[in-house]
């Protein structure tokens, strides 16, 4: 009982403590912000998922020195504020807590995780300040607040689960990890793998951090299925990839690689884990000016050797339609930005995309590719597609 | 004269914060068999776990042979060649008696493991046993000969009459003295039992408050009750 | 279902796996009462001894070669520089390693990127065992495991510096004042034990993600198999390893993933609440 009030009276004291500042640094910004617009970005840099806080950061580098480059927004600069969230939801609300009392800024973009969006929810809905989120999630994160600039799990299964049908055959397995992405992913996929007549021979899920999957591979194997729809992010992703390729599994089956971006490719090794399809946003093999033009732009930033993936782009897209928000309202505040981005049609890499003006999910461009050789080639501009996003 | 083998100078050692040895010296002739008395709680066995390295040396020194082991770890005053048999006795349980004599001399060969079992033949017969099926006498017959076996030139033994049968402490008596003669072993001996003590030793010290109260020829030890009534009595 | 054979080998592997794992964390918490959550990271530091080798050129035999010789080298400078300051006190080397699996954990970082790699694999033909084809690399991680197990206990039950050390671990004080040099002891029980996780990091480095985070996956099952087979014995690591290992990989065989460590976690807590030793434990001595 002691450690819960102590720490009530912590939070209070730090609340006031915050408040102070915030009230004594007031007149300051105000005056010399006359320069820059903030934007605060909490996002892994640290803790396990630091390869997609770095590319995040790719994409909102750019962002900011295109920005600046062409004059800012209505006279003034924009900032991006990094705080390093350890892939840590406690740490997010914390730093988001911080990046909008003690550095006023005018929005959030991040995190990466769906637990870590969860937790900065309330912050972000009682503080009133818009949540720039560009990672592709389960749907369902809707509110006046925040807008979604990567895809919901139909945008990338709606034209993925037929071609793989077409390709490989009408039998699917589903396995993933055992949380809410995954879960809500395949239940979208069972409802279009039934209505285009195909067959779900097994879904299954594995808690985070195995690192023997043979007897789920063998199952999987047994079950005679011809496609299997793969949503396992990270590292045990690979390893589960790697196993399935030494026991034989991908000689019968197709993988549906979901959540894939360009920064797994080279860690299952040289000629390995081909022939696995995904949906995306974006791909650095896109062969569109935009998109090739884009690469060049982070490459001459970041140097030849990065990886490109959709996540550059999409918090590439976020802070550019601050931009166009923005100068679209005349004015530079919060409400100001969040009326002006619903509806918003931007224009990205990959061409126009749409800001849904009720659900704030964006409407834009998707790529049907798979792994080949070293990288990931484009088989098909799958044109846009709307994203149902769980709105209820 | 010969230099004293053992020499302790003004030695403070206990538990925690608490001191039980209080700037106690103490010399120990080479070849001396002697017996360490006191009344329970006075600090013998204190004494010895000091000596071994097992409690930590607060004040004073302590030197042995010539060698400084102040505060040495427990491993360097065995090699310097101290042996003990500490009370308890503190056989290895699951070794066999063989690898317990072993544990007394890591390079032990098979003629100085014949030589221990010699000394004890219960020893030989039970070879295979293991230490901790051994009946409480054999156990503190094991426990002297692993000490011997590393062949020490201090032997010291806490209580080792404690809980045994009579006939055994004869026999462990008898052996002590024997190889103190023919070795020129120094022996320590902390002992409540006067048979023991006046079987083997030369020469008593009494501990009382942490130091060394009176130290006496073992052979005055029968002929003065007053001693052990002011030093043994509650 | 797959045959019994395979079920069986699958089984056996992963178990073996993790008996190499949890016989390092045994010896050295037996001998020292060092809880070393630095384990996993020295698993990871095996296989990136591997990795580095490969990007160098090598074959990855050199690397089987060199991790366990690199990792022991390293925990015997690790025992000499922050394990020997702190082993008397439990809180202070949990406090230490954790701080230490941090620490290597982010050096990684700062060398190879947070990124995964992979190890390619050294051995790609399959052996046909009872008409299924079976991975030759696993067979031959089950016999060096096999091989490293074997001679590990054959360097504590037939050795006489295996005997002392088994004497440290029963009784301490009492090897030491017989002479037996606890200090070295630890030095080489600390370094055998880090050698023994950088040869199984090398080991199964071909078979999974490698990145930062490597150790911990595995490093929760092998403590568990500690836990379950015993602290204090040299055996315990094998009769837990086994019991966890197979207990997990049948149940993800027959039920789910999720299943398997649920049933995993229940099965050591019931252990655990029985006999709280653990299966082959004994009341340990107070040091």
């Amino acid at each position: 009982m002691t450690s819960i009030t102590r720490r009530k009276f912590l939070g209070s004291a730090a609340a006031v403590a915050g408040g102070i500042a915030a009230s004594s640094s007031l007149s300051l910004p105000a005056l010399a912000s006359g320069g820059t617009i903030k934007v605060g970005a909490v996002l892994p840099f640290s803790g396990g998922l630091e390869l997609y806080g770095n590319q995040a950061r790719l994409g909102l580098d750019l962002a900011v020195s295109e920005i600046n480059g062409g004059g800012g927004i209505l006279g003034e600069k924009i900032e991006v504020l990094y705080e390093d969230n350890k892939t840590d939801p406690k740490t997010s609300v914390e730093r988001a807590t911080s990046l909008i009392r003690r550095d006023e800024v005018l929005a959030l973009t991040g995190p990466i995780t769906s637990n870590a969006r969860d937790a900065m929810a309330p912050t972000i809905k009682r503080m009133k300040t818009p949540l720039l989120y560009a990672t592709n999630y389960e749907g369902g994160a809707c509110s006046r607040e925040v807008f979604c600039f990567n895809t919901v799990p139909n945008q990338e299964l709606e034209k993925l689960v037929p071609a793989l049908k077409k390709e490989a055959g009408d039998s699917f397995y589903m396995f993933g990890a055992d949380y809410v992405w995954p879960q809500k992913m395949f239940e979208t996929a069972k409802s279009l793998v039934e209505s285009e007549g195909g067959t779900v021979a097994g879904v299954e899920f594995t808690p985070w951090g195995v690192k023997e999957f043979a007897p789920v591979i063998r199952r999987i194997k047994e079950s005679g299925a011809k496609v299997l729809l793969f949503a396992l992010p990270g590292a045990d992703g690979i390893t589960f990839i790697k196993q399935a390729e030494d026991l034989g599994l991908l000689e019968d089956v197709t993988v549906g690689f979901l959540g894939f971006a360009e920064t797994y490719l080279g860690a299952f090794g040289e000629g390995k884990a081909q022939n696995m399809w995904v949906a995306v946003p974006f791909a650095e093999s896109l062969q569109t000016p935009g998109a090739q033009k884009f690469v060049q732009k982070i490459r001459a930033q970041a140097g030849s050797d990065v990886p490109v993936s959709h996540y550059v782009m999409t918090h590439y897209n976020a802070l550019m339609a601050v931009k166009d928000a923005l100068e679209k309202a005349g004015a530079v505040d919060k409400d100001a930005l969040m009326d002006s981005m619903q509806g918003l049609t931007i224009s990205t890499p990959t061409g126009p995309a749409e800001i849904g003006a009720v659900d704030h999910h964006v409407t834009m461009n998707m790529y049907l590719a798979k792994t080949e050789g070293a990288g990931l080639s484009v088989v098909e501009d799958l044109g846009s597609i709307v994203p149902e996003a769980g709105c209820s | 004269m010969d230099k004293p083998v053992l020499e302790l100078d003004g030695i403070s050692a206990g538990y925690g914060t608490g001191l039980v040895l209080q700037d106690l010296s103490l010399t120990v002739d080479r070849g001396e068999v002697l017996g360490i008395m006191g009344r329970n709680g006075v600090g013998k066995s204190t004494l010895l776990k000091t000596l071994m390295g097992l409690l930590k040396v607060r004040s004073g020194r302590l030197t042995f042979s010539g060698h400084d082991l102040t505060n040495a770890p427990s491993y360097r005053v065995a090699a310097a060649g101290v042996g003990y048999v500490p009370q308890g006795r503190e056989v290895f349980p699951d070794f066999t008696i063989r690898q317990n004599l072993i544990m007394g001399n890591l390079k032990a060969r098979n003629d100085d493991i014949d030589a221990a079992m010699d000394l004890f033949p219960v020893l030989r017969e039970r070879a295979r046993a293991t230490g901790g099926s051994l009946s409480g006498g054999q156990q503190q017959q094991l426990a002297i000969a692993r000490a011997l076996i590393g062949r020490p030139a201090l032997l010291v033994l806490d209580e080792p009459s404690e809980g045994i049968q009579p006939s055994i402490v004869r026999e462990i008596g008898t052996t002590l003295k024997q190889v103190s003669a023919e070795k020129g072993m120094t022996i320590m001996l902390v002992e409540q039992n006067m048979d023991m003590i006046t079987q083997c030793c030369d020469r008593v010290v009494f501990l009382e408050g942490g130091r060394i109260a009176t130290s006496v020829p073992a052979a005055q030890l029968l002929e003065s009750p007053a001693l052990l009534n002011k030093y043994m009595a509650f | 279902m797959s045959s019994v054979a395979t079920i069986v080998l699958d089984a056996s592997n992963y178990a073996l796996i993790l008996l190499l794992i949890a016989l390092g964390l045994a010896i050295i918490f037996g001998l020292m009462n060092v809880i070393n959550l630095a384990h996993g990271e020295f698993l990871m530091l095996g296989a990136y001894t591997v990795l580095s080798i490969q990007m160098a050129g090598g074959p990855f035999w050199l690397g089987l070669i060199a991790a366990p010789l690199a990792v022991g080298l390293f925990g015997l400078v690790i025992e000499e520089v922050v394990i020997r300051r702190v082993y008397h006190r439990v809180l202070d080397t949990i406090l230490a390693t954790w701080g230490l699996s941090l620490l290597l954990k982010q050096s990684i970082v700062l060398v190879f990127g947070p990124g995964s790699h992979s190890i390619e694999d050294p051995i790609s033909a399959s052996v046909m065992i009872f008409g299924a084809p079976y991975p030759a690399y696993r067979l031959f991680i089950m016999a060096i495991s096999l091989l490293v197990v074997t001679a590990t206990f054959l360097f504590f039950f037939k050795t006489r510096i295996g005997l002392a050390a088994r004497g440290v671990i029963a009784n301490r004080n009492m090897a030491a004042c017989l002479g037996i040099n606890t200090r070295n002891l630890d030095r080489m029980t600390f370094s055998l034990g880090a050698a023994l996780a950088g040869l199984a990091g090398a080991v199964i480095a071909p078979l999974i993600s490698l990145d930062p985070h490597l150790g911990l996956g595995y490093l929760v099952p092998a403590f568990l198999a500690i836990l379950v087979g015993g602290l204090g014995s040299i055996m315990a690591p094998v009769v837990g390893a086994a019991g966890v290992g197979v207990t997990e990989n049948l149940a993800a065989t027959f039920l789910s993933p999720v299943y398997a460590q649920l049933i995993v976690f229940i099965t050591a807590v019931l252990v655990i609440r029985l006999a709280p030793g653990g299966l082959l434990g004994k009341k340990r001595r107070q040091t």
